[in-house]
């Protein structure tokens, strides 16, 4: 029996923190991912999540802190932890020489495990041809081959470094699914990605990291509840039009009648505060996560 | 050792492999086919001249003085620079894949994402490269058979001396090999690391070659490996070169031993 099975978390670390030499990679972070999760890893390029990704797979040696990725020690039980781990690299590069099929087989002798026939049947969901060299290949296509060869041993963790970048929405679509399919079979996934809506659709619990630091680490469902809920005004009066608009509500416009602004908090509140004042329209639209994260990545959300 | 890492090596090893071993076979036989024909005046004429003199006495590594006989012609061709230039090719390319070769190309982060611990790695490509290197050698040796088949005359190496010679050129090779395997585990871009793998052959052999000519370098020339290859000792007193072969297995060793401690401590990733 693995250290890890049964357990909740399966990647946690601890001010795990990573420099080269005078340039910081990683510092202090903490994560805690629970199984059967899909994790979201967000941040604006060059904020560490690759350093991060390659240190927990134990590529790179942590400077300080400690990493423990299935229940293993991250620097020191690389093998243990790869065995149950299907990792896609941010910049995928496969050897040249390769066939699809042969880059297969290659990964299960290497495994020790038959995955040609999983793999077979992810390259036909994936629409790709295993027939072909990789030097062949478009960008695209070595993605979804990069995609087989992490999943064809449907490993436990899937660690994937922005998987849809290069991927068309339709891949794309599939790619989702096919995650959430794994998610919810206990399987859990960790990927960093730039492309809020896909985090937006897939992720149970985000971490968003800004230049090496954690900033949050939540689930997405608070994250959505902290998000303000954009509103649009228009009053009846010229009265009403004139007051200050009260502490929750932060004004991004205010031309003539009209306010335009971001709620911060709850609706009913603002909703009350609206009672007996002249409104002639009034819009309230979604919680925008966008604007949060772009929050978060610009100012690591302070004000 | 895993199955499909030795599948991976073998197949990106296997063609500088053949076309070294073809080559060194095709030079060795060439030269043990017509060098029956050019001996004697060679020997008679040509090493009368005392600057050809030194020459040969540089290619082979050790004084001619008196000893003037037909071993000298024969060592000349496992000495020649065209034999040590495609054997210590072979190495330079084999020993520098991994890992400068493999960071390189941004393969790395692929094979490192599977279960294959570093040292396995190591021992795996080690098995590959002395596999392969023991073929380009084994070749030359076939060549220089065929080639003496060829002129007549039993002028074929003596078993036991062909043993002694391909025992020591393997010698040179790994120690080359994992000079530059060590160069590899420290760097990370290919094309530096076998320009100073090379760099150091050049200078070795200049040292070796110096010493013959030039006092001074004496001093130095117990640095270079090439002063413990010396095959016409080996063809002039039919003994193992034990000391010679002490030092050229020993600095692999020490070397390769070196080269796979960096590289499973040290961080490993596409730049």
């Amino acid at each position: 029996m693995c250290a890890y099975d049964g357990a909740m978390s399966i990647i946690q670390t601890h001010r795990l923190t990573r420099t080269y030499g005078r340039h910081r990679g990683i510092e202090d972070l903490s994560l805690d991912v629970p199984r059967g999760s899909v994790y979201g890893f967000l941040g604006p390029n060059g904020a560490g999540k690759t350093t991060a990704i390659r240190v927990l797979l134990g590529f790179l040696k942590p400077t300080e802190g400690s990493a423990e990725v299935l229940g293993h020690h991250c620097w020191r039980d690389g093998v243990a932890i790869k065995r149950d781990v299907g990792y896609l690299p941010g910049d995928l590069r496969l050897y040249h020489w390769m066939t699809g099929e042969a880059a297969l087989r290659w990964v299960g002798h290497v495994r020790g495990l038959d995955v040609v026939t999983h793999g077979r049947e992810l390259s036909e969901e994936f629409g790709l041809d295993l027939t072909r060299r990789v030097r062949e290949m478009s960008r695209g296509t070595r993605q979804k081959l990069g995609l087989v060869l992490a999943m064809a041993h449907v490993p436990g963790l899937l660690v994937l470094d922005e998987p849809t970048a290069s991927l068309d929405p339709v891949m794309q679509q599939c790619l989702h699914k096919r995650l959430r399919g794994l998610a919810d079979d206990g399987h859990t996934v960790f990927f960093s990605s730039h492309t809020l809506s896909e985090v937006d659709r897939l992720c149970d619990r985000v971490a968003i990291v800004r230049e090496g630091k954690l900033v949050t680490e939540q689930t997405l469902a608070s994250l959505r509840a902290s998000a303000g809920h954009r509103v649009t005004i228009r009053w009846g009066d010229e009265v009403s039009a004139g007051e200050d608009p009260p502490r929750f509500l932060k004004l991004i416009q205010r031309e003539g009648r009209t306010w335009a602004g971001e709620l911060d908090g709850p609706v009913d509140r603002f909703v009350s505060w609206l009672s007996g004042r002249a409104v002639e329209d009034l819009m309230i639209g979604p919680p925008d996560l966008e604007a949060l994260f772009h929050h978060y990545y610009q100012n690591g959300g302070g004000s | 050792m895993n199955r499909g890492l030795i599948a991976k090596s073998i197949r990106e090893v296997w063609p500088v492999t053949l076309m070294c071993g073809l080559l060194a076979g095709a030079f060795e036989g060439l030269v043990a086919a017509i060098f029956p024909s050019i001996e004697q005046e060679m020997g008679t004429q040509m090493l009368g001249m005392e600057f050809v003199k030194r020459i040969v006495e540089g290619m082979l590594g050790t004084r001619i003085a008196d000893q003037l006989g037909p071993e000298i012609m024969r060592a000349v061709p496992w000495a020649h620079p065209i034999l040590l230039a495609l054997v210590l090719s072979h190495a330079l390319i084999c020993c520098t894949r991994l890992p400068a070769g493999e960071v390189d190309r941004g393969t790395i982060d692929v094979a490192l994402g599977l279960p294959i611990s570093r040292w396995q790695w190591m021992w795996t490509d080690t098995l590959v490269c002395v596999l392969g290197s023991i073929v380009v050698i084994g070749m030359a040796l076939i060549g220089s058979y065929v080639g003496a088949a060829v002129a007549g005359g039993g002028r074929a190496l003596a078993l036991a001396t062909a043993a002694m010679i391909f025992v020591n050129l393997l010698g040179l090779s790994l120690a080359f090999g994992s000079a530059a395997w060590l160069m590899s585990s420290l760097g990370d871009r290919r094309g530096g690391v076998m320009t100073g793998a090379f760099v150091l052959i050049v200078v070795s052999f200049l040292a070796s070659y110096l010493e013959q000519i030039w006092g001074p370098a004496r001093y130095v020339s117990w640095l270079s490996a090439l002063s413990y290859y010396r095959p016409l000792i080996i063809l002039r007193d039919g003994w193992w070169p034990v000391g010679d072969l002490g030092v050229l297995y020993g600095a692999a060793a020490l070397l390769w031993g070196s080269a796979a401690v960096v590289f499973s401590r040290r961080d490993l990733c596409t730049t």
